[in-house]
């Protein structure tokens, strides 16, 4: 089955990386150079949180700040549902469809950040690999045992 | 015998449950769902208004519409690249001098596989639906991914029943 670690191990090291004392407006140069909708906040090699253009859109302007003095600790998401890096795709298909949400933060065994995933790569997934991402074993299960026990 | 006829019975249920077997889920399931309603906003309006919409209705794009007649749909990538960076104001730039054009033609008989395509090959998030000449819904990369998880859990149920019934 697909897991996190091979979306991750996909994807090109990141360089869409911000300091959370960036401004918004530092931010927003950044988004539109590396042509992404997100950036990660890293404070050295600690995770932070993400900066995405919903933050933007809902919590600058909108809450009477200014993107050239509102710095991105103050409008970041840090609550991006997890996820680990041996978790399958189907699962972050379900994760990100329960929490409505288009990004999730991967963290390794030793709960190290790993990256963050974004609906776009779970949906490359699908397109690449249909048969690999979902789970046709509880399905062979049912074919195995059906509630009265083994029929094979 | 039993266990030849058991095996055949197995072997037909795996191969239906190969996915590309599957009659593919449409835009117009999708539309089921979610209904059909339409949040837009007038092109002469401002993208500050546009941003009160999208926090109010919790979503992240609204159709530009004059009438009945579609012109466009802002995004928030739309207010992220286009005002503050060419150094226009959300107060005084209107919906219509940033919002986007030109998405593929998507109709509700389409299927959610060549949705998933069409936002991927664009890198877009949403995809507004047509019929005739008149747009009918709109539909997000959230709403393809509910589809297909639903769609793997419906092939699961219907297995469930074919085995209750037949073994």
């Amino acid at each position: 089955m697909r897991t996190v670690d091979d979306i991750i191990g996909s994807k090109p090291n990141p360089d869409n990386i911000i300091s959370p004392d960036a401004l918004v407006i530092e931010a927003l140069e950044m988004l539109n150079t590396v042509n992404l909708s997100y950036l990660i906040v890293m404070e050295g090699n600690e995770y932070q949180g993400i900066f995405c253009e919903r933050d933007y859109s809902r919590n600058v302007i909108l809450k009477g700040r200014s993107s050239s003095s509102t710095k991105i600790k103050e409008v970041m998401t840090t609550d991006l549902p997890v996820v680990h890096t041996s978790d399958t795709v189907e699962h972050c298909m379900h994760v990100m469809n329960i929490n409505k949400a288009r990004y999730l933060v991967a963290f390794g065994p030793d709960n190290e950040f790993e990256g963050v995933i974004t609906i776009h790569d779970l949906l490359r997934q699908v397109i690449a690999n249909k048969e690999l991402v979902f789970d046709t074993s509880v399905a062979e299960q049912l074919i195995n045992n059906d509630e009265r026990g083994d029929v094979y | 015998m039993q266990n030849l006829e058991n095996s055949r019975i197995k072997r037909n249920l795996l191969q239906a449950l190969s996915f590309k077997n599957l009659p593919m889920k449409k835009v117009s399931d999708i539309l089921a769902r979610k209904g059909s309603h339409i949040i837009s906003i007038l092109p002469n309006a401002t993208v500050l208004e546009a941003l009160k919409i999208m926090a109010d209705q919790n979503i992240g794009s609204v159709m530009v519409m004059e009438g009945n007649v579609f012109l466009g749909v802002i995004t928030e990538r739309d207010y992220c690249r286009k005002v503050v960076l060419n150094g226009r104001s959300s107060t005084d730039t209107q919906v219509g001098e940033i919002m986007s054009t030109g998405f593929p033609r998507i109709v509700p008989s389409d299927t959610i596989e060549y949705c998933m395509q069409a936002l991927s090959e664009s890198n877009i998030r949403y995809l507004p639906v047509f019929n005739a000449d008149e747009v009918c819904g709109i539909i997000s990369i959230n709403d393809v991914v509910r589809e297909t998880i639903s769609s793997q859990q419906e092939t699961i149920t219907h297995l469930k029943d074919y085995l209750h019934t037949n073994m």
